[in-house]
């Protein structure tokens, strides 16, 4: 009831989420700046899948981080998500406007901002039909 | 809101861990809980009253001067 993901499912998928980041890392690192570069990526991705897939069993914050465990777990995992991208929407909104002030406005800031403030009007207007 | 569940809980004698695990929530969620630093979703409401054999009343409540 209170633990609705099963847990081999999940683990599955966090699994595999885990080794597609550390692997889409590796590449990225490794076509533009080199082998040694990719290879520290992609290993430190790992080592990060490793703290959270070893740490969740044990630790209430790894749980929080990996979005793993119970209800309040979930809770706080959104709750967190909320923050940092609040605060990573308001830190690229002020950089474009900064890069505006100087004359130079950056299309890259425009266009996160613009994603931003969709995802964020979009999922409030989904959510507010969902109940 | 005002909760009796560490009552209930030591009444019974049992541990958080095996309260948790009867309910499947973790340790930590029980222990937000008896400390008032979280307030557990229905169904979880109704699985620790359940648990425990009692009234959802007699788990939770509002505060004196809450609506």
């Amino acid at each position: 009831m209170t633990n609705d993901r099963d847990p081999v499912t999940a683990w599955r998928a966090d699994l595999a989420w885990y080794l597609g980041i550390a692997l889409a890392s590796g590449l990225a690192f490794g076509l533009g700046q080199g082998v040694v570069p990719g290879l520290l990526a992609g290993t430190s991705m790992l080592a990060f899948a490793a703290v959270l897939a070893l740490g969740r069993r044990r630790i209430d914050a790894i749980r929080i981080v990996g979005g793993a465990g119970d209800e309040r777990n979930r809770d706080l995992y959104m709750r967190s998500l909320a923050v940092a991208g609040g605060v990573l929407g308001l830190a690229v909104t002020g950089w474009y406007l900064v890069s505006v002030a100087r004359g130079e406005p950056d299309g890259t800031l425009l266009a996160l901002t613009v994603l931003f403030a969709a995802v964020f009007v979009g999922t409030g207007v989904v959510s507010s039909w969902r109940g | 809101m005002q909760n009796h569940v560490r009552e209930h809980r030591l009444e019974r004698q049992i541990s958080q861990g095996a309260l948790a695990e009867a309910v499947g929530v973790s340790r930590q969620t029980i222990n937000a809980i008896e400390t008032g630093r979280y307030l557990p979703s229905l169904p979880l409401a109704f699985a620790l009253a359940g648990y425990f054999g009692t009234a959802i009343e007699q788990l939770f409540g509002p505060n004196e001067g809450d609506a």
